[in-house]
């Protein structure tokens, strides 16, 4: 019993002593909360029970629902609205091209000017291309295996293709500024060492409309706000 | 005015405004067939052939007819629908259980939201801009499909094995363009001549590069 309490005094101290790095001077963090908002007057999904002894959820097929709760595919980037960013450093992202396991949706994010390696994850040669307006490429037997690179060149959604007529694309959300994160509903999260002044913090979703806010940021200070993608910023077309 | 000068009058205005609502098939026209093909044998998916004018300032009538789109069993039937500028699409409830559906679309050619409808209802929406509109609903989550707004009211929805056919084009120059629900390839364009009763035959080869 004893050591049991000892081993939660640890961890309480621990955890309050987990604290994020420290700004850096004349900088400025942004905490963001992201959410994805059902159409208003929808009714939720059913409830998921975590549990392993419960039924397996019902299988709904054709008419399983949106689970706005925890909505994957969300990209939220920041960029200051004086102009574009400054230099800065990007480091490569390194994408897995296999045209043997099936993928779907947006699995990562770069930048303009960010080099993106891409890597023959499978065990034959890959013609690897993309014919996305503004990021078109075309890199011919690539061994098994091997990797070729490109620079994102134009923001927007970047479909990588396969010579394998079968296989799925994999893609790539290229933003117009170096801030960028792939998010779901319901997480938050963090922008550090931003140089202080006025951003326009943006947010995308392939299906679901995005969103803008302004948030003006201070020398040494977190700034936290929130942002979401949701069907009610559309233009309502009314019963006739 | 005198009446029979006053009937004479309204006999040419109907005329006229009949020669001008007149539909293409009474003009002099010609039909354009072909072939599209993909390098590497690749099997094409969804497509669309349509026509441009080369003058860009032409108008077309959009077809009165509105064309409807189902949602029955949580689906888009017809998963792809081909319409031109103008036109109107209704978009119909017609599960026959109680479920409401919300459309919408967040493509630049047309963004909209029907809001959420019963059963038994339908919802209208006329597109006004060329290019695809990808349809979606909030509350369903497998549910999506497509309007593709031609700019003009001449296209064809390309056949499984790559043959498409254009009928009552009016005589003139065209040009024949592709458009690809999945895209997998460049979009193909040639231009074409066509003659009163004839046939032209425009075969279109798609490109990775």
């Amino acid at each position: 019993m004893k050591l049991r309490l000892l081993i939660l005094a640890i961890g309480l101290a621990a955890a309050g002593c987990q604290t994020t790095p420290p700004l850096a001077p004349g900088r400025a963090d942004l905490v963001v909360h992201v959410l994805a908002q059902p159409k208003t007057g929808a009714q939720p999904p059913p409830q998921k029970v975590a549990v392993f002894d419960t039924p397996a959820p019902q299988d709904y097929g054709d008419f399983a629902k949106v689970d706005y709760s925890d909505l994957g595919q969300i990209v939220v980037w920041l960029e200051p609205t004086n102009g574009p960013a400054g230099q800065n450093t990007l480091n490569p992202i390194t994408v897995d091209i296999d045209p043997s396991k099936a993928v779907s949706g947006v699995r990562h994010v770069a930048s303009v000017g960010q080099p993106i390696i891409l890597h023959n994850a499978s065990s034959s040669p890959q013609t690897i291309y993309s014919v996305s307006d503004g990021n078109d490429f075309d890199f011919e037997s690539v061994p098994a295996g091997g990797q070729v690179n490109y620079t994102a060149r134009s923001p927007g959604l970047v479909e990588i293709l396969t010579s394998s007529p079968s296989a799925t694309s994999v893609q790539i959300y290229i933003a117009p500024s170096p801030w960028v994160r792939l998010t779901r509903s319901g997480e938050t999260i963090q922008f550090d060492n931003l140089p202080p002044g006025q951003y326009r913090l943006v947010s995308w979703h392939p299906r679901l409309p995005g969103s803008k806010e302004t948030v003006t940021l201070t020398p040494d200070h977190v700034t936290d706000t929130s942002i979401d993608v949701s069907v009610n910023s559309l233009p309502k077309v009314s019963a006739r | 005015m005198d009446r029979t000068i006053g009937s004479f009058i309204a006999a040419v205005l109907l005329s006229v405004s009949f020669a001008l609502a007149a539909p293409p098939t009474t003009q002099p026209s010609g039909t354009i067939t072909g072939k599209v093909t993909a390098a590497g044998d690749v099997p094409l998916s969804e497509m669309v052939v349509y026509l441009e004018s080369p003058d860009p300032s032409t108008k077309f009538p959009a077809p009165a007819e509105p064309v409807q789109v189902s949602q029955k069993g949580a689906k888009f039937a017809p998963a792809l629908t081909i319409i031109s500028v103008g036109q109107t699409v209704n978009f119909l409830n017609d599960e026959d259980k109680m479920v409401e559906h919300n459309v919408f679309s967040n493509t630049p050619a047309k963004r909209f939201d029907l809001g959420m409808y019963p059963a038994g209802q339908s919802r209208s929406v006329t597109f006004d801009k060329p290019g695809p509109v990808f349809l979606y609903c909030s509350i369903h989550r497998y549910m999506d499909g497509v309007v593709y707004v031609s700019p003009t009211p001449f296209f064809s929805r390309v056949n499984s094995d790559g043959t498409y056919r254009i009928e009552n084009v009016p005589q003139g120059k065209w040009i024949v363009t592709t458009w690809q629900r999945r895209r997998r390839f460049k979009e193909a364009s040639e231009p074409v001549k066509v003659e009163s009763g004839q046939s032209a035959t425009v075969n279109l080869e798609l490109r990775r590069k």
